[in-house]
Protein backbone atom coordinates (compact mmCIF):
# COMPACT_ATOMS: atom_id res chain seq x y z
CA UNK A 1 0.00 0.00 0.00
CA UNK A 2 1.28 3.39 -0.86
CA UNK A 3 0.19 6.67 0.62
CA UNK A 4 1.07 10.13 -0.57
CA UNK A 5 0.52 12.92 1.91
CA UNK A 6 0.48 16.29 0.23
CA UNK A 7 -0.30 19.81 1.25
CA UNK A 8 -2.33 21.29 -1.57
CA UNK A 9 -2.37 24.84 -2.93
CA UNK A 10 -5.26 26.16 -5.00
CA UNK A 11 -3.14 28.74 -6.80
CA UNK A 12 -1.02 27.87 -9.83
CA UNK A 13 2.60 27.27 -8.73
CA UNK A 14 4.15 30.22 -10.57
CA UNK A 15 1.60 32.63 -9.04
CA UNK A 16 2.68 31.38 -5.59
CA UNK A 17 6.34 32.07 -6.39
CA UNK A 18 5.51 35.58 -7.64
CA UNK A 19 3.57 36.26 -4.43
CA UNK A 20 6.49 35.07 -2.31
CA UNK A 21 9.20 36.93 -4.19
CA UNK A 22 7.59 40.32 -4.74
CA UNK A 23 8.90 43.26 -2.67
CA UNK A 24 7.35 43.03 0.80
CA UNK A 25 5.92 39.65 -0.24
CA UNK A 26 5.27 36.90 2.26
CA UNK A 27 7.57 33.88 2.31
CA UNK A 28 4.85 31.88 4.06
CA UNK A 29 2.03 31.10 1.66
CA UNK A 30 -0.86 29.24 3.28
CA UNK A 31 -1.70 25.88 1.71
CA UNK A 32 -5.42 25.35 1.05
CA UNK A 33 -5.89 21.68 1.86
CA UNK A 34 -4.14 18.42 2.80
CA UNK A 35 -4.53 15.27 0.68
CA UNK A 36 -4.01 11.52 1.19
CA UNK A 37 -3.31 9.82 -2.15
CA UNK A 38 -4.46 12.98 -3.89
CA UNK A 39 -7.89 13.13 -2.26
CA UNK A 40 -9.74 15.09 0.42
CA UNK A 41 -12.94 17.04 0.89
CA UNK A 42 -12.94 20.81 0.59
CA UNK A 43 -15.53 23.28 1.89
CA UNK A 44 -16.33 25.43 -1.16
CA UNK A 45 -17.94 28.04 1.12
CA UNK A 46 -14.43 28.99 2.28
CA UNK A 47 -13.12 30.23 -1.09
CA UNK A 48 -12.19 33.91 -1.34
CA UNK A 49 -14.91 36.41 -2.27
CA UNK A 50 -15.16 36.86 -6.03
CA UNK A 51 -13.42 33.53 -6.77
CA UNK A 52 -15.50 32.02 -9.61
CA UNK A 53 -13.41 28.82 -9.92
CA UNK A 54 -15.63 25.72 -10.29
CA UNK A 55 -15.80 23.92 -6.91
CA UNK A 56 -17.80 20.94 -5.64
CA UNK A 57 -18.20 19.91 -2.01
CA UNK A 58 -17.55 16.36 -0.74
CA UNK A 59 -15.17 15.47 -3.57
CA UNK A 60 -14.37 12.18 -1.83
CA UNK A 61 -11.52 10.69 0.20
CA UNK A 62 -9.16 7.75 -0.31
CA UNK A 63 -10.42 4.37 0.93
CA UNK A 64 -8.22 1.42 1.96
CA UNK A 65 -9.31 -2.22 2.45
CA UNK A 66 -7.44 -4.14 5.18
CA UNK A 67 -7.57 -7.95 5.49
CA UNK A 68 -8.88 -8.68 8.98
CA UNK A 69 -6.17 -10.07 11.25
CA UNK A 70 -3.39 -9.61 8.68
CA UNK A 71 -0.25 -7.46 8.83
CA UNK A 72 -0.05 -4.81 6.11
CA UNK A 73 2.82 -2.74 4.74
CA UNK A 74 2.21 0.98 4.11
CA UNK A 75 4.69 3.16 2.27
CA UNK A 76 4.27 6.74 3.45
CA UNK A 77 5.64 9.65 1.40
CA UNK A 78 5.47 13.33 2.27
CA UNK A 79 5.37 14.77 -1.25
CA UNK A 80 4.17 18.20 -0.16
CA UNK A 81 5.62 21.64 -0.76
CA UNK A 82 5.98 22.85 2.81
CA UNK A 83 3.98 20.94 5.42
CA UNK A 84 5.41 18.65 8.13
CA UNK A 85 2.95 15.73 8.35
CA UNK A 86 1.83 13.67 11.39
CA UNK A 87 0.37 10.36 10.16
CA UNK A 88 -1.75 7.95 12.21
CA UNK A 89 -4.56 5.38 12.05
CA UNK A 90 -7.07 5.54 14.90
CA UNK A 91 -6.53 2.82 17.54
CA UNK A 92 -3.70 1.14 15.54
CA UNK A 93 -0.04 0.94 16.50
CA UNK A 94 2.38 1.47 13.62
CA UNK A 95 5.68 -0.45 13.38
CA UNK A 96 8.26 1.58 11.47
CA UNK A 97 10.70 -0.65 9.52
CA UNK A 98 12.40 1.86 7.20
CA UNK A 99 12.94 5.60 6.99
CA UNK A 100 13.78 7.03 3.60
CA UNK A 101 15.96 4.34 1.94
CA UNK A 102 17.32 3.10 5.30
CA UNK A 103 15.95 -0.05 7.01
CA UNK A 104 15.70 0.67 10.77
CA UNK A 105 15.34 -1.52 13.85
CA UNK A 106 11.54 -1.87 14.08
CA UNK A 107 9.94 0.47 16.62
CA UNK A 108 6.32 1.07 17.56
CA UNK A 109 4.59 4.43 17.49
CA UNK A 110 1.10 5.90 17.22
CA UNK A 111 2.15 8.86 15.08
CA UNK A 112 4.77 9.03 12.32
CA UNK A 113 6.18 12.52 11.64
CA UNK A 114 7.49 13.24 8.14
CA UNK A 115 9.12 16.39 6.79
CA UNK A 116 8.92 17.27 3.09
CA UNK A 117 10.51 14.54 0.97
CA UNK A 118 10.75 12.05 3.83
CA UNK A 119 9.35 8.51 3.66
CA UNK A 120 8.50 5.82 6.20
CA UNK A 121 7.69 2.16 5.62
CA UNK A 122 5.32 1.01 8.36
CA UNK A 123 3.60 -2.27 9.24
CA UNK A 124 0.12 -2.32 10.76
CA UNK A 125 -1.96 -5.31 11.85
CA UNK A 126 -5.75 -5.28 11.37
CA UNK A 127 -6.54 -6.79 14.77
CA UNK A 128 -8.13 -4.07 16.88
CA UNK A 129 -11.73 -4.47 15.67
CA UNK A 130 -14.32 -6.91 14.34
CA UNK A 131 -14.25 -7.95 10.65
CA UNK A 132 -16.70 -5.16 9.84
CA UNK A 133 -14.72 -2.45 11.67
CA UNK A 134 -13.68 0.84 10.06
CA UNK A 135 -11.25 3.53 11.16
CA UNK A 136 -10.01 6.97 10.14
CA UNK A 137 -6.53 7.33 8.70
CA UNK A 138 -5.23 10.83 9.43
CA UNK A 139 -2.43 13.04 8.20
CA UNK A 140 -2.31 16.33 10.05
CA UNK A 141 0.07 19.14 9.24
CA UNK A 142 1.94 20.36 12.29
CA UNK A 143 1.49 23.82 13.76
CA UNK A 144 4.82 24.68 12.08
CA UNK A 145 3.14 24.60 8.67
CA UNK A 146 0.97 27.53 7.59
CA UNK A 147 -2.29 25.97 6.41
CA UNK A 148 -5.95 26.87 5.96
CA UNK A 149 -7.10 23.24 6.26
CA UNK A 150 -4.26 21.12 7.74
CA UNK A 151 -6.10 17.85 8.46
CA UNK A 152 -6.36 15.10 5.81
CA UNK A 153 -8.60 12.06 6.22
CA UNK A 154 -8.84 8.67 4.51
CA UNK A 155 -10.91 5.62 5.52
CA UNK A 156 -9.65 2.14 6.47
CA UNK A 157 -12.13 -0.74 6.10
CA UNK A 158 -11.61 -4.23 7.50
CA UNK A 159 -12.61 -7.24 5.35
CA UNK A 160 -16.37 -7.18 5.90
CA UNK A 161 -16.87 -3.43 6.46
CA UNK A 162 -19.32 -1.46 4.34
CA UNK A 163 -17.24 1.01 2.32
CA UNK A 164 -20.26 3.28 1.67
CA UNK A 165 -20.35 4.29 5.33
CA UNK A 166 -17.89 6.51 7.18
CA UNK A 167 -15.80 5.50 10.20
CA UNK A 168 -16.68 7.00 13.57
CA UNK A 169 -13.40 6.18 15.33
CA UNK A 170 -11.60 8.64 17.59
CA UNK A 171 -8.09 9.94 17.01
CA UNK A 172 -5.17 9.06 19.26
CA UNK A 173 -4.86 11.71 21.97
CA UNK A 174 -1.29 12.69 21.14
CA UNK A 175 -0.94 16.47 20.83
CA UNK A 176 1.43 18.03 18.31
CA UNK A 177 4.63 18.73 20.29
CA UNK A 178 5.14 21.85 18.16
CA UNK A 179 8.79 21.08 17.54
CA UNK A 180 8.64 20.65 13.73
CA UNK A 181 11.08 17.79 14.33
CA UNK A 182 11.36 14.09 13.50
CA UNK A 183 11.43 11.29 16.07
CA UNK A 184 14.55 11.49 18.23
CA UNK A 185 17.59 9.91 16.54
CA UNK A 186 17.96 7.47 19.46
CA UNK A 187 14.63 5.92 18.42
CA UNK A 188 15.42 5.51 14.73
CA UNK A 189 18.41 3.19 14.66
CA UNK A 190 19.61 1.83 11.30
CA UNK A 191 19.47 -1.95 10.96
CA UNK A 192 22.94 -2.04 9.42
CA UNK A 193 25.54 -0.06 11.34
CA UNK A 194 27.92 2.02 9.27
CA UNK A 195 30.89 3.63 11.05
CA UNK A 196 31.51 7.28 10.15
CA UNK A 197 34.72 7.79 8.16
CA UNK A 198 37.28 10.32 9.41
CA UNK A 199 36.54 13.55 7.50
CA UNK A 200 39.30 15.26 5.49
CA UNK A 201 37.33 18.52 5.63
CA UNK A 202 34.75 19.71 8.18
CA UNK A 203 32.59 22.73 7.43
CA UNK A 204 29.59 24.39 9.09
CA UNK A 205 26.89 25.85 6.88
CA UNK A 206 23.99 28.02 8.04
CA UNK A 207 20.53 28.25 6.52
CA UNK A 208 19.08 31.73 6.99
CA UNK A 209 16.19 33.85 5.79
CA UNK A 210 16.73 37.57 5.13
CA UNK A 211 15.37 40.57 3.23
CA UNK A 212 17.41 42.13 0.43
CA UNK A 213 17.54 45.86 -0.41
CA UNK A 214 14.26 45.55 -2.36
CA UNK A 215 12.52 44.04 0.66
CA UNK A 216 12.30 40.66 -1.05
CA UNK A 217 12.51 37.75 1.38
CA UNK A 218 15.22 35.29 0.31
CA UNK A 219 17.06 32.25 1.65
CA UNK A 220 20.78 32.13 2.17
CA UNK A 221 22.88 28.94 2.44
CA UNK A 222 26.48 29.25 3.60
CA UNK A 223 26.16 33.01 3.20
CA UNK A 224 24.96 33.01 -0.42
CA UNK A 225 21.50 33.32 -1.92
CA UNK A 226 22.02 30.96 -4.84
CA UNK A 227 21.11 31.71 -8.45
CA UNK A 228 21.16 28.81 -10.88
CA UNK A 229 22.12 29.32 -14.50
CA UNK A 230 19.97 26.78 -16.31
CA UNK A 231 22.12 27.16 -19.43
CA UNK A 232 25.39 26.25 -17.68
CA UNK A 233 25.22 23.00 -15.68
CA UNK A 234 28.11 22.93 -13.23
CA UNK A 235 29.09 19.29 -13.81
CA UNK A 236 29.31 19.93 -17.55
CA UNK A 237 31.65 22.90 -16.99
CA UNK A 238 33.70 20.88 -14.47
CA UNK A 239 34.01 18.07 -16.99
CA UNK A 240 35.35 20.63 -19.46
CA UNK A 241 37.97 21.75 -16.92
CA UNK A 242 36.24 25.03 -15.96
CA UNK A 243 36.30 25.43 -12.18
CA UNK A 244 35.74 29.19 -11.81
CA UNK A 245 32.11 30.06 -11.31
CA UNK A 246 30.17 33.17 -10.25
CA UNK A 247 29.83 33.49 -6.46
CA UNK A 248 26.03 33.41 -6.78
CA UNK A 249 26.20 29.77 -8.03
CA UNK A 250 27.34 28.90 -4.49
CA UNK A 251 29.69 26.11 -5.61
CA UNK A 252 32.24 24.85 -3.05
CA UNK A 253 35.39 23.20 -4.43
CA UNK A 254 36.60 20.44 -2.11
CA UNK A 255 39.42 19.55 -4.52
CA UNK A 256 40.66 16.00 -3.90
CA UNK A 257 38.84 15.43 -0.60
CA UNK A 258 36.89 12.18 -0.61
CA UNK A 259 35.39 12.40 2.90
CA UNK A 260 33.64 15.64 3.85
CA UNK A 261 31.65 16.44 7.01
CA UNK A 262 29.03 19.18 6.69
CA UNK A 263 27.35 20.57 9.80
CA UNK A 264 24.13 22.28 8.71
CA UNK A 265 22.53 24.78 11.13
CA UNK A 266 18.93 25.74 10.42
CA UNK A 267 18.67 29.35 11.58
CA UNK A 268 15.56 29.96 9.51
CA UNK A 269 12.03 30.10 10.92
CA UNK A 270 10.74 26.84 9.39
CA UNK A 271 11.46 23.10 9.51
CA UNK B 1 16.92 -16.81 -9.24
CA UNK B 2 19.74 -17.25 -6.71
CA UNK B 3 18.27 -18.09 -3.30
CA UNK B 4 14.79 -17.30 -4.67
CA UNK B 5 15.26 -13.51 -4.85
CA UNK B 6 16.64 -11.13 -7.50
CA UNK B 7 19.07 -9.96 -4.79
CA UNK B 8 20.20 -13.50 -3.89
CA UNK B 9 21.46 -13.90 -0.33
CA UNK B 10 21.87 -10.18 0.42
CA UNK B 11 19.83 -9.09 3.48
CA UNK B 12 18.79 -5.79 5.07
CA UNK B 13 20.59 -6.49 8.38
CA UNK B 14 23.68 -8.19 6.94
CA UNK B 15 24.71 -6.10 3.94
CA UNK B 16 25.57 -2.44 3.35
CA UNK B 17 23.76 -1.26 0.19
CA UNK B 18 26.14 1.73 -0.03
CA UNK B 19 28.98 -0.77 -0.56
CA UNK B 20 27.34 -3.60 -2.53
CA UNK B 21 24.19 -4.17 -4.53
CA UNK B 22 23.05 -6.87 -6.96
CA UNK B 23 23.25 -6.52 -10.72
CA UNK B 24 20.07 -8.10 -12.01
CA UNK B 25 20.50 -7.13 -15.66
CA UNK B 26 16.80 -6.21 -15.71
CA UNK B 27 15.81 -2.86 -17.28
CA UNK B 28 12.52 -1.16 -16.31
CA UNK B 29 11.29 1.17 -19.05
CA UNK B 30 8.91 4.08 -18.44
CA UNK B 31 7.60 6.76 -20.76
CA UNK B 32 6.53 10.09 -19.21
CA UNK B 33 4.87 13.05 -20.90
CA UNK B 34 4.69 16.25 -18.84
CA UNK B 35 1.92 18.65 -19.86
CA UNK B 36 -0.48 21.27 -18.57
CA UNK B 37 -3.99 20.39 -17.48
CA UNK B 38 -6.71 20.88 -14.91
CA UNK B 39 -7.51 18.70 -11.90
CA UNK B 40 -9.81 19.00 -8.91
CA UNK B 41 -8.48 16.48 -6.35
CA UNK B 42 -10.53 18.10 -3.58
CA UNK B 43 -13.33 19.50 -5.77
CA UNK B 44 -11.69 22.87 -6.52
CA UNK B 45 -10.51 23.08 -10.13
CA UNK B 46 -6.86 24.06 -10.50
CA UNK B 47 -4.27 24.69 -13.23
CA UNK B 48 -1.61 22.03 -12.88
CA UNK B 49 1.24 20.20 -14.57
CA UNK B 50 0.66 16.47 -15.04
CA UNK B 51 2.69 13.34 -15.78
CA UNK B 52 0.88 11.21 -18.38
CA UNK B 53 -2.29 13.21 -17.68
CA UNK B 54 -2.42 12.23 -14.00
CA UNK B 55 -1.84 13.68 -10.53
CA UNK B 56 0.02 12.06 -8.83
CA UNK B 57 2.05 10.60 -11.71
CA UNK B 58 2.46 6.87 -12.42
CA UNK B 59 4.28 4.48 -10.08
CA UNK B 60 7.86 3.47 -10.89
CA UNK B 61 8.49 -0.05 -9.61
CA UNK B 62 11.70 -2.11 -9.76
CA UNK B 63 13.79 -4.64 -7.85
CA UNK B 64 16.98 -3.77 -6.01
CA UNK B 65 19.79 -3.76 -8.60
CA UNK B 66 17.57 -3.15 -11.66
CA UNK B 67 18.26 -0.38 -14.14
CA UNK B 68 15.48 2.22 -14.52
CA UNK B 69 15.05 4.05 -17.82
CA UNK B 70 12.54 6.91 -17.97
CA UNK B 71 12.03 8.76 -21.25
CA UNK B 72 10.63 12.20 -20.36
CA UNK B 73 8.83 14.22 -23.04
CA UNK B 74 8.36 17.92 -22.27
CA UNK B 75 4.95 18.80 -23.67
CA UNK B 76 4.48 21.92 -21.51
CA UNK B 77 3.00 24.59 -23.75
CA UNK B 78 0.76 27.67 -23.43
CA UNK B 79 3.11 29.00 -22.05
CA UNK B 80 6.17 26.86 -22.62
CA UNK B 81 8.49 25.87 -19.78
CA UNK B 82 11.57 23.69 -19.46
CA UNK B 83 11.51 20.73 -17.10
CA UNK B 84 13.74 18.16 -15.38
CA UNK B 85 12.89 15.26 -13.07
CA UNK B 86 14.79 14.41 -9.88
CA UNK B 87 14.80 10.78 -8.62
CA UNK B 88 14.66 11.47 -4.90
CA UNK B 89 17.12 9.48 -2.76
CA UNK B 90 18.94 7.74 -5.61
CA UNK B 91 22.73 7.79 -5.23
CA UNK B 92 23.61 8.22 -8.95
CA UNK B 93 27.12 6.96 -8.13
CA UNK B 94 28.23 6.32 -11.70
CA UNK B 95 25.66 8.65 -13.29
CA UNK B 96 25.75 12.14 -11.70
CA UNK B 97 24.32 13.66 -14.89
CA UNK B 98 21.05 11.75 -14.35
CA UNK B 99 20.17 13.49 -11.04
CA UNK B 100 17.65 15.85 -12.64
CA UNK B 101 18.78 19.18 -11.15
CA UNK B 102 18.81 21.76 -13.99
CA UNK B 103 21.80 24.11 -13.86
CA UNK B 104 23.74 21.57 -11.79
CA UNK B 105 23.60 18.22 -13.57
CA UNK B 106 21.87 19.03 -16.86
CA UNK B 107 20.26 21.69 -19.01
CA UNK B 108 16.46 21.68 -18.69
CA UNK B 109 14.55 19.50 -21.17
CA UNK B 110 13.30 22.20 -23.55
CA UNK B 111 9.65 22.35 -24.70
CA UNK B 112 8.74 19.63 -27.25
CA UNK B 113 12.04 17.80 -26.62
CA UNK B 114 12.77 14.55 -24.77
CA UNK B 115 15.46 13.13 -22.56
CA UNK B 116 16.03 9.55 -21.33
CA UNK B 117 17.19 9.19 -17.74
CA UNK B 118 19.07 5.94 -17.01
CA UNK B 119 20.15 4.96 -13.50
CA UNK B 120 20.60 1.97 -11.16
CA UNK B 121 18.35 1.24 -8.16
CA UNK B 122 21.32 0.68 -5.83
CA UNK B 123 19.22 1.35 -2.69
CA UNK B 124 15.79 -0.14 -1.95
CA UNK B 125 12.58 0.90 -0.24
CA UNK B 126 10.11 3.73 -0.86
CA UNK B 127 10.76 7.02 -2.58
CA UNK B 128 9.38 9.46 -5.13
CA UNK B 129 10.26 11.54 -8.16
CA UNK B 130 9.48 15.19 -8.69
CA UNK B 131 10.23 18.03 -11.10
CA UNK B 132 13.31 20.00 -10.06
CA UNK B 133 12.67 22.97 -12.39
CA UNK B 134 11.59 26.05 -10.40
CA UNK B 135 8.76 24.95 -8.07
CA UNK B 136 7.05 22.84 -10.76
CA UNK B 137 6.57 19.89 -8.42
CA UNK B 138 4.13 21.85 -6.27
CA UNK B 139 2.25 22.26 -9.56
CA UNK B 140 1.76 18.50 -9.74
CA UNK B 141 4.83 16.89 -11.38
CA UNK B 142 5.51 14.10 -8.89
CA UNK B 143 4.88 10.41 -8.28
CA UNK B 144 5.89 7.38 -6.18
CA UNK B 145 8.80 4.95 -6.53
CA UNK B 146 8.94 1.46 -4.96
CA UNK B 147 12.19 -0.54 -5.06
CA UNK B 148 11.60 -4.06 -3.75
CA UNK B 149 14.40 -5.44 -1.57
CA UNK B 150 15.10 -7.69 1.39
CA UNK B 151 13.06 -7.19 4.59
CA UNK B 152 13.65 -9.14 7.82
CA UNK B 153 10.29 -8.12 9.25
CA UNK B 154 7.47 -10.36 8.03
CA UNK B 155 4.09 -9.12 6.79
CA UNK B 156 1.12 -10.75 5.08
CA UNK B 157 -0.23 -8.20 2.68
CA UNK B 158 1.59 -5.89 0.34
CA UNK B 159 -1.51 -4.48 -1.28
CA UNK B 160 0.66 -2.75 -3.82
CA UNK B 161 0.48 0.94 -4.47
CA UNK B 162 -2.96 2.45 -4.34
CA UNK B 163 -2.83 5.52 -6.52
CA UNK B 164 -6.28 6.96 -7.04
CA UNK B 165 -5.17 9.79 -9.27
CA UNK B 166 -6.71 8.08 -12.32
CA UNK B 167 -10.10 9.09 -10.97
CA UNK B 168 -9.41 12.77 -11.40
CA UNK B 169 -10.85 14.42 -14.45
CA UNK B 170 -7.71 15.73 -16.10
CA UNK B 171 -8.52 17.82 -19.14
CA UNK B 172 -5.56 18.65 -21.35
CA UNK B 173 -5.42 22.05 -22.94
Amino acid sequence: MLTDNTDWYHKEYFDIIEEMLKPNGSPRVLSDNNLINGKMHFDCATVAKGDKTPCVNNAGISKFRFKTGKRHRLRLINSGGDGVQRFSIDEHTLTVIAEDFVPVKPYNTSVVTLGVGQRADVLVTANVGKPDAKFWMRSNMTTCSPARQPNALAAVYYGKADTSSSPSSRAWDIPDPGTCANEDLSVTEPLYRMPLPKPMVTQSMDIEMYKNASNVTLWRFNGVSMRTDYNNPVILLANQGNFSYPEEWNVVNYRDSTKIRLIVNNKGPVA
Amino acid sequence: MPNGYPWGKLTDAGNNPYAEYPTTGVVRHYDFTVSRGFVAPDGYVRDVLLVNGAYPGPLIEANWGDKIVVRVHNNITGPEEGTAIHWHGFLQHETPWEDGAPGISQCPITPRKSYSYEFIASLYGTSWYHAHYSAQYTGGVLGPIVIHGPTSEKYDVDLGPIMLSGKFCAIGR
